[in-house]
């Protein structure tokens, strides 16, 4: 759990050390030999309506000029002498409240509702953080967007998706439009960490890679760590994508839904008996067959279906304690009809995709002091994929499975000028790989490739030290450990040869549960931030991430059935080393924020592929593998507007991502051993995001994105090989896509809400690629005879694409 | 990842505005380049080696081939086996009964006019089983966008795959039609633009051959092993007379480089450079040159056993109509003479070995 100061209290003249002591989050509980006379006020502050908690709201004892801010769940807890005081609650884009309390006795539910500043100045400010975050956090790299900025902006096909909103960040990225996962600062898609109430997310895209697996409804922000990562989080090379369901709602029941093109919501939450025990639910589904039997006739037989459910319950027995159960399913299915699976040498009629995310939760914070807190966790999660032929010979289920048993402890402590936090965490992999099932009759022979096995613990801490008012650092050390255990049999290659089938020189065997491969080592974190006025700020972050668990494909969009693969004795972790440094800076009154991010990264043991590798199903990957060192660097401004009737962002970045595979073999070096840039290379890109909101009822929205085309391989000549001409290709990505841009747009209504309160409402009507530009979703070579031209573009959305959606709320 | 999921998860999009277009890329210029095509069977007269240089991606024809080079065969007891050039960088056997023997390792050596000399991997020629069955079924499907219909027949082959491990097979066809006439002339009006066909008989018997040169159909036993590859689809026959349809399908057994050699074929030649296509890969081969082992060559030179089996398609067994072609003009009733029956590759004089009059 993070807590977040309100810095702007540091600042002022009265009493700063009091006021960090303060700071102290959940201040939940009081040691009685520090304060024997003290009580207790505690409570929620919530915004009026929705009941979304507010986190870094302001809770200000005019008396004693004293005052905490509330947690991320919106919750402050007080502890004052016996008295009455005139307190006063407060968050930016809110109407401050001032409630006259008396102590005794303690008030452990004084619940607040802060109404929204119905000026609209304040309506459209982004709140879920501070308005100088920017410049007052340590951290840097770190973008959070709030649900309620996302909503607004223009959605593809009225879907509401937080990853693609996270595309108009700079230095986030994607291969195309239908491409699933993300690309951040140069990393592949399996280098970022995705986590949804602390359960990894192993595929975050529905239907292949269009819309995003994360119910708008049900998630209440969204933080990308990019640059500096707090040593809490590891595992991944590149990213965090943490993202946050909602707190239930524990005044009322409420339900809330929404019927779109694609996908309709429907979601309730509320207490259940007691304000104490609260729960929320938020299903979306998919069913769009019909559409496909509306269309020409060779896509008839197309499916394409999913659903997720978004569950947590939360218990509230007393102050000290917190406890959070929560699950979120997902499945996808789809059929293409389909002549033949090429890459598995079986013949067919049609092809099934079918995958699930099945994860289950439960967290338990604790406070033993008013600044000691405990969060314990625990994590089960498992990804399902299968690709399935359903033709009677030859039918088959090629299927795999991740499991992932996650454990966690963290611990944070304030005192002084210090916060420090501490934990360890261990996850246990069990990854079943592509198991080749025939079906009852076929006469495909059945295929299972060994299980693997493989436990990454570590021990994590930081301090995050407040040297002055100007000079804070985040000094953070975590060391982490990955065992591959068996039982497994390890190959050993000669050294004399390439890593190939005929130089296998030794075979060893290994029990259940016997270490065949350790790797591990210490990973330092460092984030420096020094501001010489309030309003501006330098910072500098170093980090080192090792990542034991990589996703192969060499295709450039990942297939949801693509191969999941730990770390072993033939396969070396990744390791990442991050430099970054930014200057931030706000303009009048933190109305206008800007900042300017340079990053330099280095990765050893980056994953490439040799030619052609077929690695769906190889017992031995390593075979198909080959290791280089990868390096990415860039620079990305931004400048945003955060209050007015108009706000928004504009952003600049320049990255690159370059591969340097270099084996001493023939086949193991790619382009002669030369540096080349990566599938997800786009040294452009350009962003801008405007929401204009005149009045309460009306908002428009629209967003502008260009970036350089991706790196592609063309052909370099053509041969007739047995009658057949086929393109000779040499090097690989030596050219580029078109470049890409689009503009898209989105109208908001929604029902004034001063209006009857119990039944909102909302409109939204939004058009993806307003000006219809046909952006090359890839290039592509066909040979033909017939035709002058065999160089082909293909564009997905290559018309505006408008749709409607209803949401509403009682 | 493959090509077919590439298609058909495009056909999804296409509901959504998608389109593709001609686009016109940088392209880059580099040399010509060696590209071996050559086979030893254990069948007499399917021996042969093709020489032939890569052209410019943009060029419009690939028929550069290499002429005048010395082309010889080793195999692993030592015989040498001369070729001599029968056409432009078509090589064959001197000696013309010859064929291979199962269980030799043959090799290539390339000696060109300019002196360069290039050797191929040594290769197993490995016995192929029989084919058991090759049986066809009709079916039909509608041709996106139009009215018309993609009608035809399609050959499968059945056979039983050897215990062992580690088999690998290939299959190509030739399908042979009897030719009425051997040249249409057409005449052209210069003031009126009519033009007239003069049909020309042929002097002899002659075929038409038809193949399929996109078409490389590999497979591994890897999956199957020991038991029976079923319905292996080999070619689609197209229902455009009610004719009978006379095909020859050849399996090939083959090692294993060659089977990855050929599936990278495969792979080039099916489509590429999708977003859910694999890399781009170049095709390679067994082949190199003797002093330096960087000059780029491609292609492959093989060792396999060949089975080969007849099929009649009888295509008046359906409820169907056939999509006909254009009709032939009538024979004048002055016929003008007869034209020989050349043989190439795409026509022979040759009765086919299994044909019925």
């Amino acid at each position: 759990m993070m807590f977040e100061f309100q810095p702007d209290n540091r600042f002022r003249a009265y009493a700063c050390k009091a006021v960090i002591l303060l700071i102290i989050p959940l201040l939940l509980g009081i040691s009685s030999e520090v304060k024997a006379q003290a009580y207790n006020i505690a409570g929620y502050i919530k915004e009026a309506g929705t009941n979304k908690p507010l986190s870094g709201a302001t809770i200000f004892i005019q008396e004693t000029r004293r005052g905490v801010t509330t947690d991320k769940e919106g919750y402050y807890l007080l502890s004052v002498p016996g008295g009455t005081y005139n307190i006063l609650f407060s968050s930016v884009g809110y109407l401050k409240q001032v409630k006259k309390i008396s102590v005794p006795p303690s008030l452990f539910e004084n619940n607040i509702l802060l109404e929204p500043d119905t000026k609209l100045l304040d309506e459209v400010t982004v709140r879920t953080e501070a308005v100088d975050r920017n410049v007052k956090k340590i951290e840097m790299g770190v973008n959070q967007l709030p649900i309620r900025n996302i909503k607004r902006m223009p959605a593809l096909m009225g879907e509401v998706d937080i990853v693609r909103s996270l595309l108009l960040l700079p230095g986030v990225s994607t291969v195309g439009e239908g491409a699933t996962g993300i690309n951040v600062r140069g990393g592949s898609i399996d280098q970022n960490l995705v986590l949804l109430d602390d359960a990894p997310i192993y595929n975050s895209s529905h239907l292949m890679g269009f819309f995003s697996v994360f119910n708008p409804d049900a998630v209440r922000d969204v933080t990308l760590q990019k640059g500096s990562l707090p040593s809490r989080y590891g595992g991944r090379v590149s990213s965090v994508l943490d993202v946050r369901t909602k707190e239930p709602d524990a005044e009322k029941l409420a339900v809330s839904g929404g019927i779109g093109l694609v996908s309709s919501r429907l979601g309730i939450e509320g207490p259940i008996g007691s304000r104490k025990l609260t729960f929320l639910a938020d299903g979306r589904l998919s069913a769009n067959n019909f559409l496909f039997k509306l269309g020409p006739p060779n896509i008839r037989d197309t499916r394409a279906r999913f659903y997720d459910l978004t569950t947590k319950v939360k218990y509230l027995p007393n102050e000290k304690n917190t406890f959070w159960v929560s699950s979120y399913i997902s499945d996808d299915f789809m059929r293409f009809p389909s002549d033949s699976l090429l890459g598995l040498d079986v013949n067919a009629s049609r092809t099934e995709f079918d995958y699930q995310t099945t994860n289950a939760s439960l967290k338990w914070l604790h406070a033993f002091r008013d600044n000691l807190t405990m969060t314990l966790t625990g994590v089960m999660s498992r990804y399902a994929s299968a690709l399935g032929v359903p033709d009677s010979t030859n039918a088959f289920k090629l299927q795999s499975q991740l499991w992932s048993n996650i454990a966690k402890a963290e611990f944070e402590y304030q005192t002084g000028k210090h916060k420090l936090s501490f934990g360890l965490n261990a996850t246990y992999y069990r990854l079943f790989p592509n198991t080749l099932k025939p079906g009852s009759i076929s006469n495909v022979q059945p295929l299972r490739l060994p299980e693997e096995q493989g436990l990454e613990a570590a021990l994590f801490m930081e301090d995050e030290i407040t040297i002055s008012p100007t000079i804070s650092i985040i000094p953070g050390l975590r060391y982490s450990q990955f065992l591959n255990l068996g039982p497994s049999t390890v190959l050993t290659y000669g050294p004399e040869g390439p890593r190939q089938p005929e130089n296998v020189t030794g075979e060893k065997p290994f029990a259940a549960g016997a270490v065949t491969k350790s790797y591990g080592g210490v990973e330092p974190r460092l984030a420096f931030r020094w501001a010489p006025q309030a309003d501006r700020s330098f910072k500098v972050s170093y980090t080192r991430m090792r990542q034991y668990l990589n996703l192969i494909t060499n295709t450039t969009a990942a297939l949801p059935t693509s191969r999941w693969k730990l770390s072993d004795a033939n396969i070396r972790p990744q390791i990442a080393d991050q430099l970054s440094a930014g200057y931030f800076r706000n303009f009048d009154n933190n109305t206008y924020e800007a900042s300017a991010e340079v990053y330099a990264k280095n990765i050893q043991n980056a994953i490439d592929y040799r030619d052609g590798a077929q690695l769906l199903l190889t017992p031995n990957p390593e075979t198909e593998i080959l290791q280089g060192q990868g390096r990415a660097y860039g620079l990305e401004l931004m400048v945003k507007k955060n209050k007015g009737f108009l706000n928004g962002w504009f952003s600049y970045a320049y990255s690159r991502s370059l591969l340097l595979i270099n084996g001493p073999y023939g086949g193991e070096k790619i382009n002669n051993g030369q540096w080349f840039p990566a599938n997800y290379d786009k040294p452009h890109t350009v962003n801008a995001v405007a929401i204009y909101r005149p009045s309460l009822t009306f908002s428009a929205s629209f967003n502008f994105t260009y970036s350089t085309g991706r790196p592609v391989t063309v052909p370099y000549a053509k041969a007739r090989v047995n009658g057949v001409v086929v393109p000779i290709y040499l090097d690989r990505n030596q050219q580029r896509i078109p470049d890409y841009h689009r503009l898209d747009m989105s109208l908001t209504w929604e029902k004034h809400p001063d209006q009857s309160k119990r039944f909102w409402y909302s409109w939204v009507f939004s058009v993806y690629n307003l000006y219809g530009r046909q952006n090359a979703y890839s290039v592509f070579f066909k040979l033909r005879s017939n035709s002058l031209s065999d160089a082909y573009k293909l564009s997905i959305f290559g018309a505006p694409l408008p749709s409607l959606t209803y949401n509403f709320k009682f | 990842m493959k090509s077919t999921y590439t298609y058909s998860i495009y056909s999804l999009l296409f509901l959504l505005g998608a389109c593709v277009k001609p686009y016109n890329p940088d392209t880059i210029q580099v040399g010509p380049m060696l590209v071996v095509d050559g086979i030893v069977t254990d069948q007499v007269g399917q021996t042969n080696v093709l020489l032939t240089q890569t052209a410019d991606y943009k060029a419009n024809s690939v028929n550069l081939t290499v002429q005048k080079a010395t082309v010889t065969v080793t195999d692993n007891t030592g015989q040498v086996i001369p070729f001599k050039e029968v056409r432009a960088g078509y090589y064959q056997p001197q000696q013309t009964g010859w064929k291979g023997i199962p269980g030799r390792t043959y090799t290539l050596n390339i000696a060109t006019a300019e002196g360069k000399q290039y050797r191929s991997q040594p290769d197993l020629l490995k016995p192929v089983p029989p084919i058991d069955t090759v049986y066809y079924q009709y079916s039909r499907s509608s041709i996106p966008g139009t009215e018309a219909y993609d009608k035809g027949f399609d050959v499968y082959v059945d056979t039983k795959d050897a215990d062992t491990p580690g088999d690998y097979y290939r299959w190509d066809w030739q399908a042979f039609e009897p030719l009425l006439y051997c040249e249409i002339q057409i005449t052209r009006n210069s003031r009126t633009g009519v033009e007239t066909q003069t049909p020309l008989t042929c002097c002899t018997n002659c075929w038409d051959i038809k193949r399929c040169y996109a078409c490389v159909t590999t497979m591994s036993d890897k999956l199957v092993n020991g038991k029976k590859i079923s319905r292996q689809p080999v070619l689609r026959a197209p229902f455009e007379s009610v004719s009978k349809y006379y095909v020859e399908v050849t399996q090939y057994s083959m090692s294993e480089a060659a089977y990855l050699y050929w599936k990278t074929v495969r792979d080039v030649a099916g489509n590429t450079g999708g977003i859910f296509d694999a890399a781009p890969l170049t095709i390679g081969g067994n082949v190199a040159n003797t002093t330096n082992p960087d000059e780029r060559v491609f292609g492959y030179f093989g060792a396999s056993g060949t089975s080969t089996k007849a099929i009649y398609i009888d295509r008046t067994k359906t409820d169907d109509t056939p999509n006909l072609l254009p009709p032939l003009p009538p024979l004048p009733s002055f016929p003008p003479p007869c034209r020989v029956c050349e043989e190439s590759i795409y026509r022979t004089a040759v009765k086919p070995r299994w044909w019925k009059d």
